[in-house]
């Protein structure tokens, strides 16, 4: 009877417990941006086979010889992509001077090509200035949007259009994709300040330089 | 006459569920504060209505009151987490799951502070006001979007008000408990 009355609760407990540790993967993912990205777990997987036109009207290839710094966003946003393209400015201008970094690659993709086209990408880029050149802004191209879409919730990226106002919420997750097209980190620019990103590039590039070498 | 006041009850309960979960869900979900502060107490109520129609239900034994309490608990903590909001409202499915478990935790509710000790239902509103007061800080302070389907104003909209809410409700709990020191059920 007593191993009863303790047995009822802690199983109760453990059961509660277990939906919890679930449904958070390991009490890790609370949001649902980090819960899709959690369940994607994109890290040294291949980055989508993505066919992207940039802000010159040119094919964006993306398996080349450079690391590259990828990042997702909409034109219209009223808020967090502006401030998510301030952010790798500043990240771009610290690869500047490091002699591991200064071949690194910024790639910024729009996933509205209902709205976003290549005119309106140049004009957003020149507002980041000239000194800008391993930087290129892109929007997908030969492929439906639902195909697209497939592809960034493979890499764990969430997004959903409020229907009423159109403002899309989405995650802001920085991948760091290898020249043979591996994601080999996730950034997140709402946690970590530009330093600390451009410090964990370094160091995955380092990293994977010296693998690769020995 | 009870049981003509308990079908009664149980239709009235019923056609809220219904006008809730299907007349007003549409206008519940647009906007945080709605979900978060109209929508997921009146399931609570409505289950806590329910039970109390039910007066002649034995008292449950106390493994099973501790069990209950706990279930209550961790429901009330999944419903907040920001996943499951925005699980609740981009998936109607899941939106219905909403609906009947937490109608569910109001019945449990009701029952289990029918039969338990005073210990237990002062703990259990007073870590329930302190999760309430944690979840409207985080919300009210957090300079980040943490459900896809609201807006930041509306997150903040919403901390604030569970932060009043809950610190009236934490008030209000101290005042019965403290205002017959000497003939307080704890002592």
């Amino acid at each position: 009877m007593k191993l009863r009355v303790i047995l009822i609760p802690i199983l109760t407990l453990l059961l509660c417990t277990g939906v919890l540790y679930y449904w958070t993967v390991g009490f890790s993912a609370f949001t649902i941006f980090s819960y899709s990205l959690a369940k994607a777990n994109p890290v040294s997987k291949a980055f989508p086979a993505l066919i992207l036109i940039n802000q010159d009207g040119k094919n964006l290839k993306f398996q080349n010889d450079y690391y590259k710094l990828v990042n997702f966003v909409y034109l219209d946003c009223p808020f967090v992509c502006h401030k998510v393209n301030n952010q790798i400015e500043g990240i771009y201008h610290l690869t500047d001077t490091d002699s591991i970094l200064k071949d690194l690659h910024f790639v910024t993709i729009s996933f509205d090509p209902l709205h976003d086209n290549v005119a309106k990408i140049k004009r957003y880029r020149s507002y980041f200035g000239t000194d800008i050149n391993r930087w290129d802004f892109a929007i997908p191209t030969a492929m439906s949007s639902q195909v697209f879409y497939d592809h960034l919730q493979k890499i764990g990226l969430w997004k959903y259009q409020d229907k009423r106002t159109g403002v899309i919420n989405h995650s802001t997750s920085l991948y760091l994709v290898s020249p043979t097209n591996k994601i080999v980190a996730v950034f997140n620019p709402s946690r970590d300040s530009d330093e600390i990103i451009a410090q964990k590039i370094h160091q995955c590039i380092a990293r994977s330089s010296y693998l690769a070498q020995s | 006459m009870y049981r003509k006041k308990f079908i009664l009850g149980s239709i009235l309960v019923l056609v809220s569920f219904v006008l809730i979960a299907f007349g007003a869900n549409q206008w519940l979900n647009e906007t945080m504060l709605r979900h978060q502060i109209i929508e997921l107490p009146c399931f609570i109520i409505l289950g806590v209505i329910e039970a109390r129609l039910l007066s002649d239900i034995p008292k449950i034994p106390l493994e099973w009151n501790i069990a209950a309490l706990i279930f209550i608990v961790f429901s009330l903590i999944f419903w907040m987490l920001p996943h499951s909001i925005d699980s609740s409202v981009i998936d109607s499915l899941f939106n219905r799951v909403m609906q009947i478990h937490l109608f569910l935790c109001g019945f449990l509710w009701q029952l289990v502070f029918r039969s338990n000790y005073i210990e237990l239902k002062v703990l259990f509103l007073g870590m329930l006001c302190a999760m309430l007061i944690a979840g409207g800080v985080v919300m009210r302070i957090f300079n980040l979007l943490l459900c896809s389907s609201f807006n930041i104003f509306q997150q903040r909209q919403t901390g604030t008000a569970l932060l009043i809410i809950s610190c009236l409700v934490l008030g209000y709990l101290c005042y019965l408990f403290f205002k017959k020191p000497g003939r307080s059920p704890i002592t």
